[in-house]
């Protein structure tokens, strides 16, 4: 495995790509505790609007995440003493395992549900209806129903103003054979990279990789999702809802060029940005903070997501008086580029 | 007395944190007035140095106040980030002590329209505890770490004077203890803190809560306590046999509710000293006082801890926690805390050896219920 170091950060990792695809990452770490992640190059962003001839239902990225860390996984991975936890976004999907025990045969375990395709019609059938109030507030629900809102105004065409959580109408449309097919195409090596963490040597985890049986690269024929996005404006500058609600919601979503474009203009340190983007100009920004609290408004949340081509920040924030925190929005936004201190950047 | 011990020498959390308690007796301040006066420091702390906390390896003070041992205790927590490579010129744990140690020295920096909105924030932090029925029946019987119930016209009537009285107090406590959890160094991470004369040992060893039921209005779910006297904690081992213990008869309780009622439970465990442990069951809803009769009869009729597989979920259950705890830093000044309060070693802390099966069913054997109290919902008003 090749070592890599970040800089002066004493954390060095090692990687390593298998001539079946498969990146294989390894931290070495000092401690009892052992962890293992699969991550998919593939979110809940729909880059398909069909694979090998079946149309892929909305929301279908989420549904198969759930499929493969089913309750029936984490149980079995339970009884190894291992915890099994998922997340999915909009770009990738992963799959994680802590345990004081084998993390080997805990990831073995899970590329097994995938290999196998370990889920049937049944299975999506039970979690739609285990998890049917969770979906129903994805149309129900006021908060996200202006988050939902304030992307619609960001975005004309993209498929990234409608998040990929799916309503209770649009889990219906989802079935185990299009998700198959999506496995199909990316829970493949090629598209998977397994990390490692804990007390052993680059030579151990290599040999224990290389071991395991890993899902291959099947051929797929698929129809691309295509769009088009003027990224120089945005569709609506504001929307009022008048929505059931204990106080008043003011979201501010910012809509970034396209990713190619910022890429050929700043290079890919522009996206290393985005990790203090955030930070730096708002949740620890006390300026920002101070100026929201001494109208009496409050932060709820910020966002940053990234799918395809489309980056978005999005600004939650409550307050009773829509006016003035749309002043005080207008007035620290108009200046962005003086409202980054250096030290805060170091910070 | 036992020995107590301040120090976790770890580096898998690659946190360095450290934790002040100051004991107060009930009768020398109001506690209005602490748990207004954590909030002011955590909101606006007074330390001397220009630069900010978090520019010592981002570090961050909190405060809070809570019932300890039939009196009060104000813990400050420093934490910062562990990794000596990330610093090259200064020495930002020393730096973080001293304004740790300023914090507690100088309190907080506010204007009038800072300290009423410091109120506001801890009223409206307290009226979520206010409705939740399991940590309001916990304040009631003043169970170690639990807020007690606030009188709200005292509370909006504390003073700017009020706070700077009971910072003094504070100082002046001669009761205090410290936990350092973080990476051994050549130098005592604690050597630069006040020295108190009394640690925490003598406090919690005869304490035992009490309270009556109750019902309120503000309630959306109901809650069940038990207080049960157990079998004596020796060892750091016999508190993990307990949570196992505690979490098969939930369980057992949580099936009977399920069965009988259709509704959902939740729960958590205290140890409330050496001998005596409460277990808190939250239920879903009105029906816990709908059938209240049947509780109170029925319930313990229907309880079965013997149940192979409830033993062998919970004991999977405590397998994750362990690896929980190897995990969160939170979970794990948790642990050392109540070990602290027991006044147990931290020899077997992350290697504690596995609880068996018969260890547990020998644990449950002894458990005697000493008392029952609910919270559940009061129809039609309020009667707090």
């Amino acid at each position: 495995m090749i070592k890599n170091d970040l800089g002066h950060l004493n954390c060095p990792f090692y990687e390593q790509k298998l001539e079946n695809g498969l990146n294989v990452i390894f931290v070495p770490r000092k401690s009892e505790l052992k962890s293992g992640v699969i991550y998919i190059a593939q979110g809940g962003y729909p880059h398909d609007e069909e694979i090998n001839s079946s149309k892929i239902p909305f929301g279908s990225a989420y549904f198969l995440e759930k499929m493969i860390m089913s309750y029936k996984t984490k149980n079995e991975l339970k009884a190894m003493k291992t915890n099994g936890t998922s997340h999915i976004d909009f770009s990738y999907t992963c799959f994680n395992v802590d345990t004081l025990g084998d993390v080997f045969s805990a990831i073995q375990l899970v590329l097994n549900k995938i290999c196998t395709l370990d889920f049937n019609e049944d299975d999506v059938e039970k979690f739609k209806q285990d998890n049917a109030s969770f979906f129903q507030k994805q149309s129900d629900d006021p908060l996200i129903q202006t988050k939902k809102a304030c992307l619609n105004n960001l975005y004309f065409n993209s498929p990234i103003r409608n998040g990929f959580l799916p309503t209770k109408e649009q889990s219906v449309f989802i079935h185990a054979s299009s998700l198959k097919k999506l496995l199909t195409k990316y829970y493949a090596s090629n598209n998977m990279t397994i990390m490692i963490s804990g007390d052993f040597t680059p030579g151990e985890v290599i040999a224990k990789i290389k071991e395991m049986k890993v899902p291959g690269k099947t051929t797929t024929y698929s129809k691309a999702v295509s769009y088009q996005e003027d990224y120089s404006k945005v569709n609506h500058y504001n929307k009022t809802l008048h929505l059931p609600y204990n106080y008043n919601v003011m979201n501010l979503g910012f809509k970034f060029p396209e990713r190619k474009k910022l890429y050929d203009d700043y290079g890919i340190m522009m996206f290393e940005s985005y990790e203090i983007i955030s930070k730096v100009l708002f949740t620890e920004n006390l300026n920002f903070l101070k100026g929201l609290h001494d109208i009496k408004c409050d932060l709820l949340g910020v966002s940053l997501s990234q799918g395809g081509e489309d980056t978005y920040l999005l600004l939650t924030m409550k307050s009773d008086d829509k006016n003035t925190l749309g002043n005080y929005l207008t007035d620290y936004c108009s200046r962005l580029d003086k409202r980054l201190r250096m030290p805060t950047i170091k910070e | 007395m036992s020995q107590i011990e301040n120090y976790l020498y770890t580096s898998d959390y690659g946190q360095r944190i450290i934790v002040r308690r100051v004991f107060l007796k009930s009768s020398d301040v109001v506690f209005e007035n602490l748990y207004l006066l954590a909030e002011l420091l955590n909101m606006a702390p007074c330390y001397t140095d220009k630069k900010l906390l978090s520019e010592y390896a981002d570090g961050k003070a909190t405060f809070k106040a809570y019932c300890y041992g039939g009196g009060y205790v104000f813990e400050g927590r420093l934490c910062q980030t562990q990794n000596k490579n990330l610093f090259f010129f200064n020495n930002p744990y020393k730096k973080g002590i001293s304004i740790f140690n300023d914090i507690f020295e100088l309190g907080f920096k506010t204007d009038e329209k800072g300290f009423l909105a410091a109120k506001e924030r801890a009223l409206a932090n307290y009226l979520l505890v206010k409705k939740d029925p399991s940590k309001n029946l916990e304040g009631r019987m003043e169970i170690n770490y639990a807020i007690p119930n606030i009188d709200e016209k005292l509370f909006n009537e504390v003073t700017y004077d009020d706070e700077k009285l009971l910072l003094k107090a504070i100082k002046s406590s001669t009761v205090g203890e410290y936990l350092f959890l973080g990476e051994k160094s050549k130098k005592d991470p604690l050597a630069l803190l006040p020295k108190y004369q009394d640690d925490f040992s003598s406090l919690t060893s005869s304490y035992l809560p009490s309270s009556k039921s109750f019902s309120s209005a503000d309630f959306s779910s109901e809650a069940l306590t038990y207080l049960f006297k157990i079998k004596e904690i020796k060892t750091s081992h016999d508190i993990e046999v307990l949570k196992v213990s505690s979490d098969i008869l939930f369980k057992a309780i949580s099936l009977s509710f399920m069965k009988s009622l259709s509704t959902k439970t939740s729960y958590s465990m205290h140890v409330v000293n050496k001998e005596t442990m409460a277990l808190e069951i939250v239920a879903e809803g009105s029906r816990l006082s709908e059938n209240q009769s049947y509780f109170l009869n029925d319930l313990e009729k229907t309880i079965n801890t013997n149940n192979a597989d409830l033993i062998s979920s919970s004991l999977n259950d405590y397998a994750l926690s362990q690896v929980e705890l190897t995990i969160h830093s939170s979970k794990a000044i948790e642990k050392a805390l109540l070990l602290q309060d027991l006044g147990i070693s931290f020899e077997s802390f992350f290697k504690e050896p596995d609880v068996k099966a018969e260890e547990v069913k020998e644990s449950l054997a002894g458990f005697k219920e000493i008392n029952k109290l609910t919270a559940t919902i009061l129809r039609g008003k309020t009667n707090d």
